[in-house]
């Protein structure tokens, strides 16, 4: 419509004319016009749709009524004109088609328009008395028609005049009325008439010849005018039988062609009207016209009332009742303003158009609101699909941990074999794998660890003879203690790390392995003999970690905690191991006072005990499910701690989401747990 | 939006845009959001009245029912005026409310607010301090609105007086907003907009 506008630019006053006919509520060209008690125009359904908000003119705040609406066929049949002067400029203008129908035309519409002007009276008489003033016909047009049916005709002829194809008639429109007149009858009434168009041609030639043919206004044919008459009768009295077998070609009137093609083009200035006015009297005469819903107090109706006037009407009755009353209303609106339509669609029709605005009405909200109560339960697929799309998201991620981790598992392996060639203990290997990749990472633990390769076998056999001077080293150096405490920290976070890729779909490689390989096989054994120490022991040793990350001071803890690891490491007894959290704490209160004399194997020998106490811990970890009741717990508290020195934020995200990957695993948690201790 | 509302608007604007009050500077819309359901507003202070000189801009939200329902309109510019309130900027104006009528347009709303931006109704306020104002000291009125004008609007007259009155408070470390609708709440009376301030 806003090229139509720039077409029009050219040319002022159509731009006026187009103005002027234009809806003051919708502000779209005029579409079924409606004339209110106060002589102001509108849409029907618009001005419907105001008043059932406030019963006032829209324009001038004048009291009315819906009821007092009346048609307003003359301000149709102009925004028809206009409506095909527009289509004649776009084609002049895209195609430079013909200039001389496009301004017979022109010329057209406008002087129609005015005679309309002048007698804006009873739409009964008007067109009677329109025709008659400037055609021949009309005398033979107006008996058998009635008054409605006389004004449907002039907007037929109006709509038809552009569509009309043949030389003889676009001649014949420069003298406006009485050709205009033709194409409009011709759409129903034809059938009904001997000749069909395609018959027409010859007789048509004739006539010319004569130059009396004059074609029949209601089927368009051109006719000898003496027997014009005869003709017409036929044609009036067949009017509606025939639409099936012709003039297809010719024009677009049988009232399926028009519903279909001619809507297209000329919707958005009348819909209802071009195809219309023969389509309608037709339907009257079949009983399809629409009638008027009778409106009722539809607020005082009770629900059930509601929904049985809705389905009366074959809608929907979904919604709570405020949806129920104003779906009503407005349905109530549309159907009503269909029936001034001069061709009005079928109920059926009618409903469907409603449906489709109805739920593009309520569509929108409808859709955020199916966004927030989604089923609850998603399918399996449904959500194994979400979880492989997150994992496929944030495979950078996944790919970055696991690489991370296997270098580190190498560099284990590496020095692995150092220790296993040299000693039978396999808890000094673990000790020294973990100390190792600690050593990696951490620069200024960087001498222990090597220290510690060297000597931790013989460490680990010196040690177990004298517990006493553990201890005496752990108690030696304050900063050392915040070393160990970073290095456990550390060793922390590698085992939370190692342990959610375990579950992860993307790396089932080696981490599972290093689990069983290198600490399982020193642990599990204990496990296995002693399953009530498990759960003595679990306790303890996650409390230990915690004291240790958070406060400095709890050297009993520590050393509790750490007598209570060499007692599994030694003796391997549960009845010690038990018993050694006391002892220990005992004899370390008493060995403060000693010092070691060398510093450097005190240092080493005290983060090897500490570190393998967190081997043990990380062993100890898929088992606390049992002690705590869920894995996840056990899991979450190590990841504040130790995070945030290794990991990058990136990584964090993809952390966090791997915790909930292991609480999902559950089971197969605890699974592996007990193979462990198998 | 409902398409009805959404095309209405944007040939609306078209309308404003190309309307002669717009050639004059009169009024002025704006996009706000794409969707057309946000638009700002600009117009003048008419002439002969404390406003002239301002330019006053307008927050118009249009409703997906329009043009059924009115489009909801407020001030975003400060503005001392009996009908408009000085906190909220919101309009108290008949068409905006159930006078509505779907015939109303962008255009006509704007020129309808610089109507009563000329012709305050005082005995309908939605501020009423201002309008108390308005009809017990109407010269005091005259000129708190031709000082808020040039204080927010971009109005041209400033009032001296006032200036070191409200320079006074901010010494005192009130902000500059609150002491002007202290002091204009007071008859520019110094001392009881003080009182007020700090109690």
């Amino acid at each position: 419509m806003d090229d139509d506008e720039l077409e029009f630019s050219s040319i002022p006053e159509l731009q006026e004319l187009d103005n002027v006919l234009r809806c003051e509520i919708c502000h779209e060209i005029i579409k079924t016009p409606v004339i209110s008690s106060c002589s102001h125009t509108f849409c029907s359904l618009c001005i419907r749709k105001w008043l059932a908000t406030k019963q006032v003119c829209p324009s001038c705040s004048e009291t009315v009524y819906e009821s007092s609406l009346r048609r307003n066929p003359m301000v149709e049949n102009m925004v028809y004109a206009l409506g095909n002067l527009k289509k004649k400029f776009q084609n002049k203008n895209s195609q430079q088609s013909p200039v001389l129908p496009c301004s017979a035309i022109r010329k057209t519409p406008q002087p129609q328009a005015k005679s309309k002007k002048k007698q804006r009276t009873t739409n009964s008489t008007f067109d009677q008395d329109d025709s008659n003033s400037d055609s021949d016909f009309l005398p033979k047009k107006t008996p058998p028609v009635t008054p409605r049916a006389s004004t449907k005709e002039m907007s037929v002829h109006v709509k038809s005049s552009p569509s009309t194809g043949t030389p003889s008639r676009s001649n014949k429109e420069k003298m406006s009325l009485p050709k205009l007149q033709t194409p409009l009858r011709n759409v129903s009434e034809k059938p009904s008439t001997s000749t069909d168009p395609k018959s027409s041609p010859a007789p048509a030639a004739a006539a010319s010849a004569s130059a009396s043919n004059v074609p029949c206004p209601v089927c368009s044919q051109l006719m000898p005018e003496s027997i014009i008459n005869t003709h017409l009768d036929k044609c009036l009295i067949g009017e509606s039988t025939s639409s099936s077998d012709q003039n297809v070609v010719n024009t677009p009137s049988s009232s399926r062609i028009h519903n279909s093609s001619n809507s297209k083009t000329a919707k958005l200035y009348s819909p209802g009207m071009s195809q219309s006015h023969s389509v309608k009297k037709s339907d009257d005469k079949r009983g399809h016209a629409l009638d008027p819903i009778k409106k009722m107090v539809y607020h005082l109706f009770k629900d059930a009332q509601l929904k049985k006037e809705l389905k009366k009407h074959g809608l929907s009755t979904t919604g709570d009742r405020s949806a129920l009353l104003s779906r009503l209303n407005r349905y109530v609106a549309f159907h009503n303003a269909e029936c001034d339509a001069t061709n009005p669609r079928s109920v059926e029709e009618l409903r469907k158009a409603f449906d489709k605005e109805d739920k593009a009405l309520a569509g929108p909200p409808s859709n955020s609101y199916s966004k927030l109560f989604s089923t609850k339960q998603p399918s399996i697929d449904e959500f194994n699909k979400h979880r492989k799309d997150y994992l496929k998201q944030n495979k950078i991620s996944y790919d970055a941990l696991i690489e991370d981790v296997k270098r580190r598992n190498q560099q284990k392996r590496g020095s692995k074999s150092v220790p296993n060639g040299s000693v039978a203990s396999t808890s000094a290997t673990a000790d020294t794998d973990s100390v190792h990749s600690m050593s990696s990472s951490k620069g200024d633990t960087k001498n222990e660890p090597r220290e510690t390769n060297g000597k931790s076998p013989y460490l680990e056999l010196s040690s177990s003879d004298n517990d006493a001077e553990d201890n005496r080293i752990c108690t030696s150096s304050k900063k050392s203690k915040i070393e160990v405490k970073e290095q456990i920290t550390d060793q922390i976070v590698l085992d939370s790390s190692e342990s959610e890729i375990d579950y992860s779909p993307l790396g089932k490689d080696s981490p599972v392995k290093r689990h069983s390989d290198d600490s399982g096989s020193d642990i599990s054994p204990d496990m296995n003999r002693t399953p009530s120490r498990t759960s003595a022991r679990g306790p303890v040793n996650v409390k230990r970690k915690v004291q240790c990350i958070e406060s400095e001071s709890d050297e009993d803890v520590e050393d509790c905690g750490r007598p209570e690891k060499r007692a599994s490491l030694e003796g391997r007894s549960p009845v010690l191991s038990r018993r050694a959290p006391v002892r220990r704490e005992l004899r370390s209160r008493t060995s403060q006072n000693k010092k070691v004399s060398s510093q450097p194997e005190a240092a080493t020998r005290r983060s090897q005990r500490n570190l393998k106490n967190s081997e043990e811990k990380t062993l100890k970890k898929p088992a606390s499910p049992d002690i705590f009741g869920t894995p996840s717990s056990s899991v979450s508290s190590d990841i504040p701690c130790g995070q945030p020195k290794r990991k990058s934020a990136d990584s964090d995200d993809a952390l966090s989401q791997l915790v909930s990957i292991i609480d999902d695993n559950a089971c197969s948690d605890n699974g592996s747990t007990t193979d462990f201790e198998d | 939006m409902a398409n009805i509302a959404a095309q209405r608007i944007k040939r609306e604007f078209k309308e404003v845009i190309k309307s002669e009050e717009v050639a004059k500077c009169a009024i002025k819309v704006e996009l706000v959001s794409d969707s057309y359901t946000e638009l700002k507003g600009e117009i003048a202070g008419p002439p002969d009245t404390p406003y002239e000189g301002g330019n006053f801009v307008l927050e118009i939200k249009v409703p997906e029912t329009y043009p059924f329902n009115p489009p909801k309109v407020r001030f975003l510019t400060k503005i001392w005026h009996p009908n408009i309130s000085s906190v909220t900027g919101a309009i108290c104006l008949d068409i905006l409310k159930d006078q509505w009528a779907a015939a109303m347009t962008l255009r006509t709303v704007l020129l309808s607010l610089q109507a009563l931006l000329s012709a305050a109704e005082p005995d309908d306020p939605q501020d009423a301090v201002v309008a108390k104002q308005y009809k017990d000291a109407p010269e005091m009125f005259r000129l708190t609105a031709r000082h808020w004008t040039a204080a927010y609007a971009g109005g041209p007259y400033s009032n001296p007086d006032f200036d070191s009155k409200i320079r006074r408070l901010t010494d005192m470390g009130i902000e500059s907003h609150d002491a002007r609708v202290a002091l204009s709440s007071f008859n520019w009376d110094l001392e009881r907009a003080t009182e007020q301030l700090f109690s």
